[in-house]
């Protein structure tokens, strides 16, 4: 038993912050916004060149093959950064099982992987974001996985209420290559599309936290920061308390994932709830601590509450996620206490 | 599959550690469960479980071999208190001692005190209480006003401690008292063990909301106490203190299994109820989820202390967050029972037990420092707001 993390990551994690700290500012991002399209080449390749995507992608699609659960705060900091290219989607979903992936599938997409966005769409995650900017479409469905080149399909633009997500839904596809999907695999992709959401809802919910302690110790009213009234501190606080305890549950459900665990759905299912529950408080309660500066478009807090409202039902929605661990409390009662929580079956 | 360093499973050797608690506490745990241990019966029946854990070598599986320990590492622990908790035996009455104050003396305490104090802790011979709180320091615990005047070899102690939990029965306390009768706030304070049968000292004991009395005032009337008792130096009680608190809002005093069997055991009760609301359905998912959540976080921090990592304010994220979650699984319990939630007598149902655990859900967001208090420190010290 070993919960921690490679110290050696500490360095990469750090890396990447340096480059949301100077490159992927908020202005960059009001700026990628007004531009009409807001997904940046050039910040795609500095994030490859970083090594994101090949991180955690299998050595034989010459990947550096590392582990997920490893690798998970590097994908945490840039969800923090509210990155508008969905690199985070890319590595989680795609990369990190491509070598799972059926065969001929893996022939077609192998290349592309290394440098290339390919986009994804699954009943439960169905609207495909940025996809002028693939280089191809993963569309899941009825335990069939296939491919299709960006000519073979028909889509309708959309809007979404996160300016940094242009998505669209798939009218019909053309010439696609379809493969069977195995069912377990299919699973899986579930899990690391909750994982996704979940993750990225947590560094969203550090950064709304960051900000609004910022804000509340500049902030002046009868005379002193705002941030030395109790009710403003005890928001914040609540806030912290959720982002802490949902944090562990993401990185379990990721080693979950990479090592097969038999229940890698329920913890995926629990790491999104407690993601949820935290990004709820971290959005409504940093609002509240901003006063009227909180309801504004001008203040970049909502840069970040946007992605998190978006990402709360993707993937899963409350409703599936509770009816899922209802079931799953039910059927194994007796199996719950306090050996449960690490048992391997 | 992947290599990774992170590796969220049992080794072979704590798996085979596990199975030779498991199969000790199945032939030790007693039947039938103890008197409450705030009955002078009970207490003494708690004692000598105490004794029963020390004779395995089970008092506190961390500490050293040579204080009756078996010099394990946290994680050890963790599985110990899983195997403590599933096999529901007794609560532990020297809590105050081997949780609290035998990490400070292990850390802080001379080698003639560890000697003096650990073993005699860990055999239940001396059950301890905590004397923190007076009736003028509560929350503000800097406003302590007991004092202790050094009179060469020893001090004398006068003034009132309140709300010490065990101290109706217990042998001894450790406590703060104002060693500098000129200083103010937390300096000129020490940290002093005084045994509670030393001439000059009352204890008056106060029935919790159970009727029982699980804390007590003590009086303090000229109590001689010799400065052997002194733990550290002179004056620096106040920091010595805030580390044992820190032991205590980390991850020492709640370990993760009490949560997890409260929540294992909502969860099947609520199974024998046809119609349920969904409002108490969605309560019961919410709990177990967080006793999850909680038993992972432990885990995750476990790791980072073995790892050399230091944990500080963090302590109080996790005492307000399972305070919150033991309140919440014990309001939906009495939900669930329905009627019979109201009947105290054992025989009835199993109602009597969730009662008085629903009482005591109420004092967690009070001991060890208010919820509120754990909020000013979380947003002072990891948010860096202004004071
Ligand atoms: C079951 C139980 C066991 C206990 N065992 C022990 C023990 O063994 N040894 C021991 O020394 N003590 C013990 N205590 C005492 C406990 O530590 C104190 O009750 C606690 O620190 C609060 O102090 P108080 O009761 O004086 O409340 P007060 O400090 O008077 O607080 C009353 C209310 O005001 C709030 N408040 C006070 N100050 C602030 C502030 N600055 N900001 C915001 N809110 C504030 C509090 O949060 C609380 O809600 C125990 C208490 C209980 C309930």
């Amino acid at each position: 038993m070993n919960f921690t993390f490679d110290n050696e990551l500490e360095s990469f994690v750090s890396t990447i912050n340096d480059f949301i700290q100077k490159d992927y500012t908020p202005q960059h991002i009001r700026n990628a916004w007004s531009s009409g399209d807001p997904f940046s080449n050039e910040h795609w390749k500095s994030m490859i060149n970083l090594g994101v995507s090949q991180m955690i992608l299998d050595e034989k699609f010459q990947g550096m093959g590392l582990s997920l659960d490893e690798a998970i705060l590097v994908y945490e900091e840039l969800a923090y950064g509210g990155v508008i290219e969905p690199i985070i989607e890319q590595s989680i979903l795609i990369n990190n099982l491509a070598h799972e992936f059926p065969q001929g599938l893996q022939d077609l997409i192998g290349e592309r992987l290394i440098d290339q966005y390919v986009a994804l769409t699954h009943p439960s995650s169905p609207f495909v974001n940025h996809l002028s900017h693939a280089s191809g479409l993963l569309s899941i469905q009825n335990n069939d996985i296939s491919f299709v080149e960006l000519e073979g399909i028909e889509s309708e633009l959309l809007e979404s209420n996160d300016p940094s997500r242009v998505v669209s839904s798939i009218k019909s596809i053309k010439n696609s290559h379809s493969f069977k999907l195995d069912p377990s695999l299919e699973r899986k992709i579930v899990s690391s599309g909750k994982l996704v959401s979940a993750l990225t809802i947590i560094g969203l919910s550090r950064r709304c936290l960051d900000i609004s302690s910022e804000y509340v110790k500049t902030r002046e009213q009868f005379g002193k920061p705002i941030g030395s009234f109790q009710a403003v501190k005890h928001m914040l606080s609540d806030i912290a308390v959720k982002i802490e305890f949902a944090k562990a549950a993401i990185y379990r459900a990721a080693n979950s994932i990479i090592s097969d665990h038999p229940l890698h759905e329920l913890h995926s299912n629990v790491a999104k709830y407690l993601a949820n529950q935290a990004g709820e408080i971290a959005t409504k309660n940093s609002i509240q601590a901003h006063g009227a500066m909180g309801y504004t478009w001008e203040v970049d807090l909502h840069i970040f509450m946007r992605r998190i409202w978006a990402f709360n039902s993707l993937w899963a929605t409350q409703s599936e996620i509770e009816f899922e661990i209802e079931s799953f409390l039910h059927e194994n009662t007796e199996k719950l206490g306090a050996t449960f929580t690490f048992t391997e079956d | 599959m992947q290599i990774s360093q992170m590796k969220i499973k049992f080794t072979q050797e704590q798996s085979t550690f596990r199975e030779e608690v498991r199969s000790w506490m199945k032939s030790n745990v007693p039947s039938q469960p103890l008197h409450s241990l705030d009955t002078s019966k009970g207490f003494e029946e708690h004692r000598a479980w105490e004794k029963t854990l020390n004779e395995g070598n089970w008092s506190m599986v961390t500490w050293p071999k040579e204080y009756g320990g078996r010099g394990l590492d946290l994680i050890e622990w963790l599985i110990f208190e899983e195997e403590y908790y599933r096999a529901k035996a007794p609560t532990r009455v020297n809590q105050n001692g081997v949780f609290l104050l035998g990490p400070t003396l292990m850390e802080y305490g001379s080698e003639h005190q560890k000697e003096r104090f650990l073993s005699a802790m860990a055999k239940g011979e001396h059950i301890w209480a905590q004397g923190w709180s007076e009736p003028g320091a509560g929350s503000d615990m800097a406003a302590i006003r007991s004092t202790a005047i050094r009179e060469e070899n020893k001090f004398i102690i006068n003034g009132q401690k309140t709300w010490s939990s065990r101290a109706t029965y217990a042998d001894w306390t450790f406590g703060l008292f104002r060693s500098d009768s000129e200083s103010s706030r937390h300096h000129g304070l020490s940290f002093i063990l005084v045994p509670l049968d030393a001439p000059g000292v009352t204890v008056r004991p106060i029935p919790q909301l159970d009727g029982e009395p699980g804390f007590a005032e003590i009086f303090f009337d000229n109590v001689e106490v010799p400065i052997e008792n002194l733990i550290g130096e002179e004056g620096a009680g106040w920091s010595i203190a805030m580390a044992t608190a820190g032991f205590e809002r980390g991850l020492m005093l709640r370990s993760p299994a009490r949560f997890q069997e409260t929540a294992a055991h909502l969860i099947r009760i609520a199974k024998q109820e046809s119609n349920l609301a969904p409002s108490i359905k969605t309560a019961l998912i919410d709990c177990w989820i967080k006793a999850e959540a909680y038993a992972l976080n432990i885990y995750q921090t476990a790791s980072k202390l073995q790892a050399g990592k230091k944990i500080g304010p963090e302590s109080s994220l996790g005492k307000i967050f399972w305070s919150t979650l033991d309140y919440e699984m014990h309001s939906t319990a009495l939900k669930i029972l329905g009627t019979l939630s109201e009947l105290k007598n054992e025989e009835a149902s199993n109602a009597a037990a969730w009662i008085k655990g629903f009482m005591f859900s109420l004092a967690g967001p009070i001991y060890a420092g208010t919820n509120e208090i754990q909020k000013n420190i979380v947003a002072e010290r990891l948010l860096g707001l202004p004071r």
